[in-house]
């Protein structure tokens, strides 16, 4: 029998078989692969050769000489043994001798077998080894040759970088040759700019140097990195033209903001959560005296809890949508006080602050305005309210606008009437409503034609209150559109009975006025008709009776006194018409006049007296008739009656001169004349400057009145014993 | 040439002062003495009625009672325009009104106004001119 101990040094793998195909022992390393006893047919599969069939102990005897390749089927490894089986002829058992069938160093070591597991024999380890030996070397030679491919395209990436950067980059040895640049630098910087001084700057000091440059309108940050143990330095690119203008746009439209925000005319101030005061614009400071730096909070400025809750409200919000308006007192450094009217915004910053700001509006002048306009409505009202006169300003639908305390003195009535019309008012008060229809009519009418109307309003007519106002409307016209009607009403109760009164005593004075007339006219035709027939009489006497000389002397002395009396009577008459009579104007022929005058008095004429007439002027003479032939009348009679023996004979001239707005008339005669003492009196009433005077002594007394009359002048020159010149200028209506 | 007068005055005196004066001057065929206005209407009336020729000159007083010297001229100048177109009104009166001088001078038929006492000389003027007219 073989010693078990050799066969177990011979094949560590061997196991044996008896007939029932029981594996009755195993090799100490394959007691390591299976290190449970089983069955043959549990633990094998055959592999080779593979005739799909059970083997059998005796299909296996029958296969002697023959290499079996088995696959241990119990190990997850299915790990293969190659080798024989030898038939025990004594034993009559079946040897298998073998070892793993193996390709690499990893097979055995797996399955957790080592070198001394082998028999030193067993070629399959050296050959293991040789395998693994080979396998060794190529797997590095492919390693390095991939790392180098990898290595080559990782270079050949890198290389791109610079290249295909579209920030230029450029390296230059340390004295400012291009040794390298890209295309973005050949294209964009090479032509415009060399760098020589940064560079050697850069090289020298061994610093990076960084620098903003600006080559045709395009901005670029830059670096020169110097590599020093290199002896060169890298200058890398970065344009930042559009930064640049955003910058630049950003700037200009912060000035402008900075700019709005300085000189508005707003004041400006924001607190933040704290309520502080963090900043102010420079209105607010100007205004209030308090500056940036100063430690202000919200309770120093606005005293009114009112501010204190709309803040808090807008930070409660936190929504930059929200804002409030506000209004009150802004207490400044002085301790005064501004008006002030605004909106308070909350604000969310960028950095996610949170502020309330206030835009404030300075009201201070405007309410001063205000109450100073208040003061003065009130001033005008009071004004208005005191007149003794209704005052109404109706609008330009007659609707009240305003009533004074005289219009209506019931305060709540005058209320109540403002916005309304007449008609309410009369509806209101129970009057007949066709009143307030024809009133609202009239001012139609009155705006319609642009005119004011003014009528009489008689309350409790006939009874002892009776009252009388006047009322006046006066449309006011802006620009063609009426705006407004002025009413205003004035008791005229007493200047109407005044009025009423001076009427009826002016119908009274014209009444008397006329009996007067009417009297002098009758007294005067009465009192000279008797007269008239003892002229006629003492005429018929004279005629027919043969009388002596001393009768027919008293006679001629009756006849005298009478004509005096008619002469007075006359004058009278005259006189009282002048006074009375209005004055009228009509076309003289002045020389007719003084002809007719003439020849009238031609039958009393005391001895022979010559008349010259000589009138200047062609414009006709127009003026008062009665009043004109009256005194000439006067002045001629005068003429006459004191007219005197002379050797040239008595004459008369009158001259006259007619302009277009007043006319000259003198009447001089070669008469007694007027002693120089009593010239200045013989206008006055009753006053006879003769002896030889046998008048009333009115005539020159009436001429007097008549010039004053007609608004003339009388004057007189005289020397006794030469004769006498009056003199007269009057107005001519001609025109 | 002689005429016809017609005297009207409510004065006696004047009448009789009037009819010397008229008679005086030699130019009065017939003197007819009215003493109201009325009754002179009457007799003109008369005369009319008679087919008898108006007095060619009549001198009229103003101021009379009842109807006075305007109102008679009213109702004188309604005859027949050929009845009385030969008579010569003259106004005589103590009136200095000038009313009443400008009224009655605008009636057709008066030729002057003459106040009162008519002289000789003025009424023989007056008919001299008329008899040159005729």
């Amino acid at each position: 029998m073989l010693n078990n101990r050799y066969i177990d040094r011979l094949f560590p793998f061997h196991f044996v078989l008896d007939k029932d195909m029981r594996i009755l022992r195993k090799g100490g390393s394959l007691l390591k692969l299976l290190p449970r006893d089983d069955a043959f047919s549990t633990c094998f599969q055959f592999v080779k050769p593979g005739l799909g069939i059970d083997y059998t102990f005796e299909s296996i005897q029958s296969f002697e000489n023959q290499t079996f390749i088995l696959r241990i089927a119990s190990n997850e490894k299915k790990i293969l043994l190659k080798g024989e089986f030898v038939y025990h002829t004594e034993e009559a058992k079946l040897v298998f001798c073998g070892s793993p069938w193996l390709r690499s160093d990893d097979d055995y070591t797996a399955l957790g077998l080592v070198d001394s597991d082998f028999a030193l024999h067993d070629s399959m380890l050296d050959l293991v080894h040789v395998k693994k030996q080979h396998a060794l070397t190529t797997q590095d030679l492919l390693s390095v040759n991939s790392k180098l491919e990898e290595a080559i395209q990782k270079n050949q990436d890198i290389s791109r970088f610079p290249t295909e950067n579209p920030n230029p980059v450029a390296r230059f040895n340390k004295d400012g040759q291009l040794l390298f640049c890209n295309e973005a630098f050949h294209e964009n910087i090479q032509p415009f700019l060399t760098f020589q001084d940064e560079i050697q700057n850069a090289f020298y000091t061994g610093q990076n140097i960084t620098k903003e440059i600006n080559v045709d309108g395009r901005f670029f940050n830059t670096m020169f990195v110097p590599i020093i143990d290199r002896g060169y330095v890298n200058l890398y690119c970065a344009e930042i033209t559009a930064q640049k203008l955003a910058e630049k746009k950003l700037q200009s439209s912060e000035s402008n903001f900075r700019y709005i925000v300085e000189t508005t005319n707003q004041l400006i101030i924001s607190f933040n959560t704290k309520l502080e005061a963090t900043w102010m614009n420079q209105r607010f400071a100007e205004l209030t005296g308090y500056s940036s730096q100063e430690s202000l909070s919200l309770y120093d400025l606005f005293e009114d809890a009112a501010f204190k809750s709309i803040v808090d409200k807008l930070f409660r919000s936190n929504d930059e949508k929200q804002h409030e308006h506000i209004e009150g007192k802004l207490r400044i450094k002085d301790g005064k006080f501004l008006e002030i009217e605004g909106v308070a915004y909350c604000q969310i910053k960028y950095d996610g602050g949170i502020s309330v700001d206030f835009y404030l509006n300075n009201i201070s002048d405007k309410k001063q305005y205000l109450t100073e306009l208040e003061e003065q409505r009130s001033y005008y009202a009071d004004l208005f309210d005191n007149l003794p006169a209704d005052v109404a300003v109706l609008d330009s639908n007659f609707r009240f606008q305003y009533l004074n305390r005289s219009a209506i003195s019931d305060e709540q009535l005058r209320d109540w009437l403002i916005g309304k019309r007449e008609i309410d008012y009369f509806r209101f008060r129970g009057l007949p409503l066709d009143k307030a229809i024809d009133r609202e009519a009239r001012f139609k009418l009155m705006v319609d034609e642009k005119s004011r109307e003014t009528w009489e309003d008689v309350y409790n007519e006939g009874m002892p209150n009776e009252k009388v106002m006047l009322r006046n409307m006066l449309p006011i016209f802006d620009d063609k559109k009426l705006v407004y009607i002025l009413a205003y009403g004035v008791d005229i109760t007493q200047l109407k009975k005044g009025r009423d009164l001076l009427n009826v005593k002016n119908e009274e004075l014209e009444k008397v006025n006329k009996d007067l007339d009417s009297f002098v006219y009758s007294a005067s035709h009465d009192l000279r008709a008797p007269l008239l027939s003892i002229l006629g009489l003492l005429d018929v006497i004279n005629r027919q009776v043969q009388t002596d000389e001393k009768i027919a002397g008293y006679l001629s002395m009756i006849r005298g006194v009478i004509l005096r009396l008619d002469d007075t009577i006359k004058d009278i008459l005259s006189y009282s018409k002048n006074s009375r009579v209005e004055i009228t104007s009509s076309p003289i022929d002045l020389k007719a006049m003084i002809d007719t005058i003439f020849q009238g008095m031609r039958h009393f004429l005391p001895r022979e007296i010559r008349m010259d007439i000589a009138i200047q002027g062609d414009c006709g003479l127009h003026t008062d008739e009665v009043r004109i032939r009256s005194l000439l009348n006067n002045l001629i009679s005068n003429a006459i009656k004191y007219s005197r023996e002379s050797d040239a004979g008595s004459w008369i001239k009158i001259n006259a001169l007619i302009e277009p707005a007043s006319f000259t008339l003198t009447i001089t005669d070669n008469g007694e004349g007027i002693p120089a003492d009593r010239q200045a009196k013989v206008f006055d009433m009753f006053y006879r400057a003769s002896k030889n005077s046998q008048g009333s002594g009115l005539g020159l007394y009436i001429c007097a009145e008549i010039i004053k009359k007609l608004e003339g002048q009388i004057s007189l020159i005289s020397s006794p014993g030469q004769g006498t010149t009056f003199s007269i200028t009057l107005p001519n209506h001609s025109q | 040439m002689l005429f016809d007068f017609l005297l009207i005055d409510d004065d006696p005196i004047f009448n009789f002062l009037n009819e010397k004066i008229v008679s005086e001057t030699g130019f009065a065929k017939a003197i007819t003495i009215q003493v109201s206005a009325e009754e002179a209407l009457v007799y003109l009336n008369k005369l009319q009625e008679k087919g008898s020729p108006f007095p060619t000159i009549l001198l009229l007083d103003l101021r009379m009672p009842s109807m006075n010297g305007i109102e008679f001229l009213a109702l004188f100048h309604q005859f027949p325009e050929e009845t009385i177109k030969q008579t010569h009104i003259y106004m005589l009166s103590s009136s200095l009104n000038e009313n009443d001088r400008n009224k009655t001078l605008s009636f057709k038929n008066v030729r002057a106004f003459l106040s009162k006492p008519l002289m000789i000389e003025q009424l023989e003027e007056l008919c001299k001119k008329i008899s040159e007219e005729k």
